[in-house]
């Protein structure tokens, strides 16, 4: 008789029922999958970005296709914090996963207010900040392709917050496990990655680019070795626990992440190719586990890291 | 909303590169209504990634099946019309907001190029009805008038018009809407295709102040409304989301100009 596997892990003050999210701006808030699928199912829920003010987002076009992936410049479109307090949070403060907000922001101030605001609301149970926003106190570099500016921004919000929180790295950087250990001295609870790799798209007859912004985040499949190589790196950079974002639609990619030291997954892009992605990636871990005899997730984390016991 | 697994029924080529597949998918049929469409996943291979968004040209509830009906432009496409009966596609829906049904004694149907297949679905939703139902049909040549035979069936007086003059108007099937609104009786227009259609149609019903309501296209991620990727400007400002808030829209519920600029 096979035991049912324990898929529970945690992270920082959140007990996940399983590792499996789903990634910022990639679900909305959830409401339009219901349709597919029980919500309650999720390890979390990652929400789209909240932003101080309402965003519109950019215009012209915002997707493209690419090889196994797509480009993205939706512009981080948002009706603002207060609105989303106001409008979206009463509809989905009942569901019972954990729901984590997404925060962007270009000026530490603004990180830290979004942050406050959502904490005061309630029923927001951890806060990830995306750190991959140009700052207009330094010249509209990213904040989070410079130790000093990470370091700053996560420091800022952890005063203001009880919340977990959950530094997001950016894979634009030249070196991302020094960056994740500034995220961690600074008292990240956690660090996810990675948010999308910058890339562009031609229209050759019309000899311009496809974007309306020019250029845009590369996600999906295609992303996926790229992200795995750095999970591994950062897993093997810090103490707090990873999650692996990038290109995962199927449970077999959501194990690579784990084995490679992530303690959960977010699970993007391919929630359009797949509005069930997500309950199949957790079945699908279930009965690998099962198949392989393992009765909790958690020892397969790190498992082909060096020095883990070797496969029976 | 049906996420399904659906076995291809029939296919067949209608015009050269426009091909119409029938699935089995007695949910999606059962709930359909005209304006509304599916994403389609030809394959479980991972390029092309993302679904591909099609107007459900038929939905037979009784037979259980829905039909497409597209050109091959692409990737995506081109591995549909590949899908021989027997073989199986992914298909979720119906989505996005129908066409409201009309009031008016006349209903105009106005349908460019592959912008027929919503059009003919209303038509034969509204044959039992008693408005006048009048259909005007554009392509760029005559091999490539598709529908016609559908909307003639459901009752419509049908008017076509070429670009080349192949065959009906040699001109815009937009000089067809001018004139049939110069006809008495009130109207209702109801309009699909590419996008310099659809704003013209949206200017000559605002300016003549008759309802209108046009079924827009945009590149999609998604088509459930997660994604963000398919908005286009609305009139007053903000963004509107083709999946859900559309596809279908009233004349006054779009900045025209605004959508022209950011897609052309
Ligand atoms: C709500 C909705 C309903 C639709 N209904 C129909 C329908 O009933 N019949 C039909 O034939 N098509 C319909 N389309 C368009 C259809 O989705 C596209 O033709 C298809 O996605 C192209 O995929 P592809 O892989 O073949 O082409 P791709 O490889 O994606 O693109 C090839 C070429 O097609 C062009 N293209 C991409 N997307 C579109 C688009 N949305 N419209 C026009 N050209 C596009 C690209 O610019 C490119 O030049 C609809 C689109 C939407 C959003
Ligand atoms: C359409 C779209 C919108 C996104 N919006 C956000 C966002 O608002 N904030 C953020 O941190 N990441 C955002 N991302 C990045 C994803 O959360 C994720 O990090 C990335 O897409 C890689 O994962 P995937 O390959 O599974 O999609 C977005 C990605 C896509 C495709
Ligand atoms: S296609 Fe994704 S929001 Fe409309």
């Amino acid at each position: 008789m096979s035991i049912e596997p324990s898929l529970a892990v945690t992270i920082g003050g959140l007990r996940l029922k399983n590792p499996v999210m789903t990634a910022s701006g990639c679900f909305g808030w959830g409401e339009e999958f219901r349709a597919y699928f029980d919500l309650n199912e999720l390890g979390a829920l990652v929400g789209k970005a909240v932003t101080a003010e309402p965003r519109p987002g950019n215009t012209g076009v915002r997707i493209h296709e690419t090889p196994a992936g797509m480009l993205n410049a939706i512009g981080l479109q948002n009706p603002g914090v207060e609105g989303f307090i106001a409008d979206i949070l009463p509809r989905i403060r009942d569901l019972n996963c954990p729901l984590i907000a997404n925060v962007p922001g270009h000026t530490v101030a603004e990180y830290v207010r979004v942050a406050r605001r959502l904490t005061e609301a309630g029923g927001i149970d951890a806060i990830e900040l995306n750190l991959s926003c140009p700052n207009v106190g330094r010249g509209g570099l990213e904040f989070c392709v410079a130790p000093e500016s990470v370091a700053e921004v996560v420091s800022a919000v952890r005063s203001a917050t009880r919340l977990t929180l959950i530094a997001k790295l950016s894979p634009n950087v030249t070196d991302v496990a020094v960056l994740a250990q500034a995220a961690q001295a600074a008292g990240a609870d956690a660090i996810s990655l990675i948010n999308t790799l910058v890339g562009m798209a031609i229209d050759v007859e019309r000899r311009r680019p496809i974007l309306g912004n020019v250029t845009g985040g590369l996600s999906g499949p295609a992303i996926r070795p790229v992200a795995l190589r750095m999970v591994y790196e950062v897993v093997g950079a810090v103490q707090v626990p990873v999650i692996g974002i990038g290109g995962i639609a199927t449970a077999r990619d959501a194990l690579e992440f784990l084995m490679a030291g992530a303690t959960a997954v977010q699970v993007g892009t391919a929630n359009f190719f797949n509005p069930r992605a997500c309950p199949e990636i957790i079945a699908g871990l279930r009965d690998w586990l099962r198949a392989h005899g393992i009765r909790d997730v958690r020892e397969i984390i790190g498992a082909a890291r060096p020095g883990a016991t070797p496969a029976p | 909303m049906h996420l399904v697994t659906s076995e291809v029924l029939d296919l067949r080529e209608v015009a050269p590169d426009h091909w119409v597949t029938t699935f089995d998918a007695p949910e999606i049929a059962a709930a359909a209504r005209p304006g509304q469409f599916v994403m389609v996943r030809a394959g479980p291979d991972w390029d092309p990634l993302l679904p591909r968004a099609f107007s459900i040209y038929h939905a037979d509830i009784e037979a259980g099946c829905v039909e497409i009906l597209y050109r091959v432009v692409g990737r995506g496409t081109r591995q549909l019309a590949t899908l021989e009966p027997g073989r199986f596609a992914t298909m979720w829906g119906p989505l996005g907001r129908p066409f409201d049904l009309p009031e008016t004694e006349r209903v105009i149907l106005v349908a460019g190029g592959v912008g027929v297949p919503p059009v003919v679905f209303l038509a034969e939703r509204l044959a039992q009805a008693p408005m006048r139902l009048l259909g005007l049909v554009g392509a760029s040549s005559r091999k490539f008038l598709v529908g016609v035979e559908h909307l003639r069936r459901a009752g419509a007086e049908v008017r076509l018009a070429t670009d080349d003059g192949s065959l009906g108007h040699h001109g815009l099937v937009t000089d067809l809407l001018a004139a049939a609104l110069q006809e008495p009786g009130q109207a209702t227009i109801y309009a699909c295709g590419p996008q310099p259609m659809l704003v013209k149609t949206a200017r000559t019903a605002l300016a003549a102040g008759v309802s209108c309501q046009l079924a827009l296209e945009a590149p999609m991620a998604c088509g459930v409304g997660a994604c963000l990727g398919c908005t286009v400007p609305r009139a007053g400002g903000s963004f509107a989301r083709v999946c859900c808030e559309g596809p279908v829209f009233a004349a006054q519920e779009i900045d025209w100009e605004a959508w022209e600029r950011g897609s052309i």
